[in-house]
């Protein structure tokens, strides 16, 4: 079926490859597309359209239309067109019932035409409503493309690269190639990206890099240029860019104008010239400029015969239509006259490929000299060269349709992805979408695969026409990016999101842990029996990894003033080497993190943050540092320092083991920091309780956390030391009534109704949301959290309902079941009536109504005596 | 059988502005045409116009990602919003006009423990007010949606979700049209093309609007604008607190039926979904930054990417389509600010963030009733603009980060 | 004002049965990794809020510019302790970072592009490497990279993988 050789081709015939359509072994050459070698192997009927399942063949040959779409090895809506055969590739048609030559669906275009008048699905099915689902269910499966293999997984490695150069050039025609040319003649770095297989010996000699086939995806925010070169994402800043993306030759509009054996000069062009084939045995030719009637010459020396010649420059035809059998194209008529043939080359000139303009922000305005959209004002250091740049040939411009007449009574298409006619053009116009996106909203013009390309001018001179108006008052629609469809998976890259690891991460693999996401940290969930490790707390010892918590220094003169005015509690009364909790306030007096504070000296404070609120609250004191210009520093040790909390009856004595300094309760207590080598390490400690015992939490450089640890495991190992994780850390402070922020609390919870009045200062000057919590005050408390127990055995949902009188009144944050206690214990919001020491609430468990009763003191030690013990 | 051929105008050709309404409605999307619609069939008022400075459905109505739910965290919230899905499921038959609305479920992933607790807090909520809501475990993930890559060897593990079983998507420029060729059959006048440049009051109460096509006299302005309240607000001299921030979304080429429910990860941003076209709908959290910029990023389509990857990896080789951006009005605690201001016959729906389209025919019929009677009904009592001077807020927040 | 030993890591003690170990954040996470990734972790960094213009204390140590008043100094792991006395100076709030970023230290230009999307012609520069926020040196074909150390094993593997794909 090839041509002889020809001086252009691409294709290298000492070198045959294989592949399959459907199963059956086809053969093509290396330089060869999937659909090059499939037109020579004789196949003409490519695809099925959208809507009525007509057979559709190759029209653009360029990557633009819908008509080639197919699947190649699983992926689906491939452009075999221009898709580079590969060896073994598998090729299978796609949105058929049936076969891509007999297609079950297609009886849709034989009845369908009247049955599926644009939007007939706005108008039908609404009832009765119960069978909308059978309905929507045949309207899901006759709609889309290709096949997704849901039990596909990844499957290819895709990467990204970031470049920077000084000039990069998008297309590889002749105007590209001299711009290319130009600036590296100037001594610039130049980047030449070309969407087909490049612009071959036509750059040669050009001091630049050529990379294609590779297609720029749009001109982004900053310049960004994401370029699709295959397997690599190449992402381009460039200090200038080059837009050389040419024009795109559109379609005539006229009945049956997409039979098989339709095509566009360009197509026509590549299939002689690039793979030496013979586009059709006898032609008709109907074309606006002199790019479209010059085929005529390649097709003579393809051997095609030419029946006519229409020059719509010379004359203007009032009617043309093509007919068909079974969608293959017979006949053209042209005024009335008849001609066999079964190619027809058609063109209505060509439209400046803006779109990368457009989104790169220039205007764009429809030239009536030139009957094309022209890209106009560019934005700076974006330049537009070529055809892009509306340097086109002068043509005719041809009429929006041309009626069939007579007999011709085909299809005729506007929009050859979402098979919308000039018909449904007129009915929508009819039925009041008079805008134009409005009325691409209503046909879907515009809005499938070729995203506007070869729709958008057809669409916009027959609006023009039916509203007896011109283009330019019509206007068009937004372009919206990518300006060529890229996959999922290019996008994506490799896919790795950064976590964060304590340096004790892998010790605590070691031991066996359960990991959990906490944020971006890895943390302990448990060591497998959380129950035994919050018993170990309680009775002997244990240690656990917060090396997460948020660790903030504030240094400088104003250090206690600064804290003073951004906390609700007082810190300049502080002493050093002395501790204090507080909650930290929003503006609104709302509850943003909490932790404690420990003066190190006069001027610096080490301040401690829930382990994901660490960042928010770096910068939220630096925000208010920089606002107030106090004398402070700010600096975040959050991953600087790994942490280690000791807790349980026995901690002082396995402190003892590894410090010179006196661990004794009278010169060592409670809310007290101090700095001493442990077990070699200079350490801060910091003698609080969060899980009710005796503890110290030992914070020390994060390189010597892994030593640090397992020091403590075994040299505390006899002590009956255990390692304990998150788990049993929820159930030891719940015990306490120690509150989790960000789970106790909400977005909208203050101090007050937190029930923790004691750590908000009224008698302070300023502080940050003061204002917000001293109305709080005067309004009168409406909601308080509170502990609570179960009457009986149930451990309730957190998130579980309080219920009062049928309807959710307060709501379980925290629940857990306290071996220690032999209760199920948690913590709750309710209304402030219900927060009176042993209150009844009702809590909704399964569906159920659960007893509990309000306990406004902690389940265990209330008084606190194991802390200071 | 026969409107489906028969060719009818949708509405009336756009007339010449009057002098005078009764009510005029700025913003001619799914709340000004609900607005419109429910202010003539439930009320009988249709000396109305809706002044559209584009073309109807222009805004968020038309770009919006096409979620209705009603599984929301706060009992006015879940009440609302349940009576909105209410709404629209009988709307299609209502208006006469199939709004393509595909109720196969909606399911929140829970990628963390603290995640299942507000999916149970919600699906309790939703419980005791007759919602249908639950919270499923691994297993019944799978069950949901077979596709769902459930491997514990990615980065956010999926520990449960919330199952919302008439959560589902609907046909958006639908609910446009239908509400407007409603609205417009029963007399209301809809104006495209007609911007408000100004609002006028005297006595702390409005006496009327003008616009880019002359001035109106009127009692009553409806304020709903979406992305641009605050600008409109600033006409009539009401500050609200609301921020404008863009959020963005982007569709893929047309597929074969592969995913029916929609799934929405908080944790990764993103929530996916199958039209009806084929096309795989996907979008993003609204971006943090404040903007009215409509260009839409490079840097959300490839973070959409590698976070759909990671929960459907199969769709490695589907390829987007087109990608776009919408406007949300975001107030301080997520609920939305209905009702009447302290200007005098000027009303807002606002501060709608991500959940304005689900609310659009419960804010038709409750606007329309509080213009008709001057009285606010129950349903949004809650969501007043007062309640930011009387420290009544209405969180939405700690259901998540990302909503949809 | 005493010295925040904890937040040095030249300031343990060895004796007494205890010998403490300095262990690199990327001590696992390189072990299977080609000479062409190198460990810098445990090189002295000290970081300075305020003015270190006329600072000359330590001839040795590189200094590196972050912000106009923020600066950081690397120098070799022995030289920690006397870098930080050099700089110590009232109106300077000096903080040992040696043990909050790890070092890392690859070779060639093609694998930074496809880890960073910094100019690499403009280095030195902060911003994100793997989407961490990192310091990149360059010196040649070589760079350093220095980054928040809980995310080394995470760098670490892009890295790796990224080098994998060349």
């Amino acid at each position: 079926m090839r041509l002889p050789p020809r001086p252009q081709e691409r294709i290298d015939r000492s070198r045959e490859l294989t592949f399959f359509f459907e199963g059956e072994p086809r053969h093509g050459f290396p330089g060869d597309t999937v659909g090059s070698a499939l037109f020579a192997s004789g196949r003409r009927v490519f695809s099925r359209s959208f809507k009525y399942h007509r057979p559709r063949g190759l029209l653009c040959c360029s990557g633009q239309c819908p008509n080639c779409l197919m699947q190649v090895d699983g992926v689906p809506n491939v452009r075999v067109c221009t898709m580079p055969l590969r060896e073994g590739a598998r090729v299978r048609g796609q949105n058929v019932l049936g076969s891509l030559d007999r297609d079950v669906m297609s009886v849709v275009d034989k009845i369908g035409g009247p049955f599926t008048p644009v939007g007939f699905y706005y108008r039908t099915m609404i009832r009765p409503r119960r069978a909308w689902p059978l309905y929507e269910r045949f309207l899901r499966n006759v709609a889309g493309l290709g096949k997704i293999d849901r039990g596909a997984g990844r499957t290819r490695r895709f990467d990204t690269e970031h470049r920077r150069v000084e000039v990069l050039v998008i297309g590889g025609g002749r105007a590209g190639i001299e711009a290319a040319r130009a600036a590296a003649a100037r001594g610039e770095q130049v980047v030449l990206v070309d969407e087909g297989l490049g612009p071959g010996e036509r750059a040669a000699g050009g001091s630049f890099e050529v990379i294609a086939p590779a297609r720029a995806l749009g001109i982004y925010e900053g310049g960004l240029v994401p370029v699709d070169a295959g397997q690599v994402l190449i992402r381009f800043r460039a200090r200038r860019i080059v837009v050389a993306t040419g024009a795109i030759e559109q379609p005539l509009v006229f009945p049956g104008n997409d039979l098989v054996g339709v095509m566009l000069p360009g197509a026509v062009r590549r299939l002689t010239d690039e793979w030496s084939l013979r586009p059709g045995s006898r032609a008709v030719v109907i074309g606006a400029d002199e790019r479209a009637l010059s085929v005529v010459a390649e097709l003579r020396s393809a051997g095609t015969e030419i029946a006519r010649v229409v020059d719509l420059r010379a004359e203007s035809p009032r009617r043309i239509a093509a007919e068909g059998k079974k969608g293959r194209l017979a006949s053209v008529l042209v005024d009335g006259e008849g001609l066999d043939c079964d190619l027809l080359v058609m063109s209505g000139g060509r439209q400046p490929a803006y779109s990368l303009l457009a989104q790169a922000g220039a205007r764009i305005e429809y030239d009536a000299g030139r009957g094309v959209f022209v890209p106009i004002e560019l934005p700076a250091s974006v330049e537009a060269v070529g055809a892009v740049a509306g340097e086109l040939p002068s043509g005719a411009t041809p009429a929006a349709t041309y009626e069939g007449g007579g007999k011709a009574r085909g299809k005729c298409f506007v929009c050859v992805c979402e098979d919308v006619t000039t018909k449904d053009v007129r009915r929508a116009i009819a039925e009041g979408f008079d805008s134009i996106e409005l009325a691409k909203r209503y046909t879907t013009v515009t809005m499938g695969p070729c995203q506007g390309r070869l729709c958008q001018l057809p669409s916009v001179r027959l609006y023009a026409r039916e509203n007896g108006t011109d283009e330019a008052a019509i206007g068009r629609t937004t372009a919206r990016p990518p300006w060529a469809p890229v996959s999922l998976g290019l996008l994506a890259g490799r896919g790795h999101e950064p976590a964060r690891r304590t340096s004790i991460h892998e010790r605590h693999v070691q031991l066996g842990a359960r990991m959990m996401w906490t944020g971006a940290w890895r943390r302990v969930h448990s060591y497998g029996d959380p129950a035994g490790e919050v018993r170990a707390v309680h009775e002997a010892v244990g240690a656990i990894d917060v090396s997460t918590l948020g660790k903030i220094l504030v240094s400088g003169p104003d250090a206690a003033a600064f804290l003073e005015r951004l906390y609700p509690n007082r810190f300049g009364d502080l002493r050093p080497g002395r501790i204090r909790y507080s909650v930290l306030g929003t503006d609104a007096g709302r509850i943003m993190d909490d932790g404690t504070i420990a003066r190190l000296d006069d001027d610096r404070f080490y301040v401690t943050t829930t382990s994901t609120g660490a960042d928010v609250v770096s910068e939220w004191l630096e925000w208010w540092n920089a606002v107030w210009g106090m004398g402070v520093e700010v600096v975040n040790l959050t991953g600087a320092l790994a942490a280690v909390n000791v807790a349980g009856p026995r901690a002082r004595e396995l402190l003892g083991r590894l410090t010179d300094l006196d661990v004794s309760n009278e010169s060592f207590s409670y809310l007290d920091a101090k700095q001493a080598h442990v077990a070699g390490v200079p350490c801060l400690l910091l003698r609080i309780g969060f899980v009710g015992e005796l503890g110290y939490e030992l914070h020390c450089s994060s390189p010597y956390g892994e030593y640090l640890w397992s020091t403590l495991l075994e040299r505390g190992a006899d002590l009956g030391l255990r390692p304990f994780g998150l788990e049993a850390q929820r159930v030891l402070r719940l015990e306490k009534q120690h509150i989790l922020v960000g789970q106790d609390t909400d977005s909208e919870s203050n101090a007050l109704e937190a029930g923790m009045p004691w750590v908000v200062k009224f008698d302070k000057d300023e502080f940050v949301g003061k204002w917000a919590l001293e109305h709080v005050r005067e309004r009168g408390l409406r909601e308080r959290l509170v502990g609570f127990e179960m009457t009986g055995w149930t451990v309730p949902p957190e998130g579980g309902q309080i219920v009062v009188d049928g309807r959710p009144a307060g709501r379980v944050t925290s629940a857990r079941w306290s071996g220690e206690l032999r209760r199920a214990i948690g913590l709750a919001w309710v209304p402030a009536a219900l927060a009176e020491e042993d209150a009844e609430l009702a809590i909704r468990v399964d569906g159920r109504l659960e007893q509990a009763r309000v306990r406004l003191r902690p389940f265990l030690d209330p008084d606190g005596e194991r802390l200071r013990s | 059988m026969k409107d489906v051929f028969r060719q009818r105008r949708m509405w009336r050709p756009r007339g010449e502005l009057k002098r005078r309404y009764d009510v005029v409605i700025v913003g001619g999307g799914s709340h000004g045409l609900a607005t419109a619609y429910y202010l003539a069939k439930n009320h009988g008022i249709t000396d109305v116009a809706v002044l559209e400075r584009s073309y109807i459905g222009s805004g968020a109505a038309g770009r919006n990602t096409t979620i209705i739910r009603s599984n929301y965290r706060t009992p006015e919230g879940v009440a609302f919003y349940g009576r909105s899905v209410e709404l629209y499921e009988r709307l299609a038959a209502e208006l006469d006009f199939n709004l393509l609305f595909s109720q196969h479920g909606h399911l929140t992933l829970a990628h963390s423990d603290r995640a299942l607790i507000t999916m149970t807090e919600r699906a309790e909520v939703n419980q005791l007010l007759g919602v249908d809501s639950r919270v499923v475990d691994r297993d019944g993930v799978a069950g949901l949606c077979p596709e769902l890559n459930l491997s514990r060897e990615v980065t956010w593990p999926i520990e449960g979700a919330l199952y919302h079983r008439r959560g589902g998507i609907i046909r958006h420029d639908a609910v446009v049209w239908g509400l407007a060729r409603g609205a417009d059959r029963r007399g209301v006048e809809i104006h495209p093309g007609t911007e408000v440049t100004g609002i006028e009051s005297s006595n702390g109460r409005v006496t009327g609007v003008r616009t880019t096509r002359g001035d109106i006299a009127c009692d009553t302005v409806v304020s709903a604008t979406a992305g641009w309240s605050t600008l409109v607000a600033d006409l009539a001299g009401v500050p609200l607190p609301i921020t404008t921030h863009i959020l963005q979304a982007f569709v893929t080429e047309p597929l074969k039926p592969f995913l029916d429910v929609i799934i929405v990860s908080s944790q990764m941003h993103v929530y996916i979904s199958q039209t009806d076209r084929g096309e795989i709908l996907i979008g993003a959290e609204i971006e943090p930054y404040t903007t009215y910029l409509g260009t839409g990023t490079f840097g959300f389509l490839e973070d959409s990417a590698r976070h759909t990857l990671e929960l459907f990896p199969q769709l490695e080789h589907a390829a987007v389509l087109r990608q776009w951006t919408g406007l949300c009005d975001l107030s301080p605690d997520y609920s939305p600010i209905l009702g009447v201001t302290e200007v005098g016959g000027f009303l807002v729906s606002c501060g709608w963030g991500t959940y304005g389209f689900k609310a659009a025919p419960i804010v038709g019929t409750t606007l329309a009733e509080l213009v008709a009677t001057g009285r606010t009904p129950e349903l949004i009592a809650p969501f007043t603009l007062e309640r930011f001077s009387t420290d009544s807020l209405v969180s939405e927040l700690a259901a998540a980060a990302v909503s949809h | 004002m005493s010295e925040l030993e904890f937040l040095s890591t030249d300031r343990t003690r060895t004796g007494g049965g205890f010998e403490p170990v300095f262990r690199s954040p990327l001590a696992d996470a390189l072990a299977a990794a080609g000479p062409d990734v190198r460990d810098l972790s445990a090189l002295g960094k000290v970081e300075v809020r305020g003015d270190v213009e006329g600072f000359d204390g330590l001839a040795s140590a590189e200094r590196i510019p972050l912000t106009p008043g923020r600066t950081l100094f690397l120098c070799a792991p022995e030289e920690t302790a006397r870098l930080r006395e050099a700089l110590a100076d009232p109106s300077r709030t000096v903080v040992d970072v040696t043990g909050a970023l790890a070092g890392l230290e690859l070779r060639g230009e093609r694998l930074l592009r496809r880890l960073t999307d910094l100019d690499l012609d403009g280095l030195p520069a902060v911003g994100a490497v793997a989407r961490v926020t990192t310091i990149v040196l360059r010196t040649g074909e070589e760079f350093r990279l220095f980054f928040p150390q809980e995310y080394a094993r995470s760098m670490a593997e892009v890295v790796l993988d990224a080098a994998a794909g060349l």
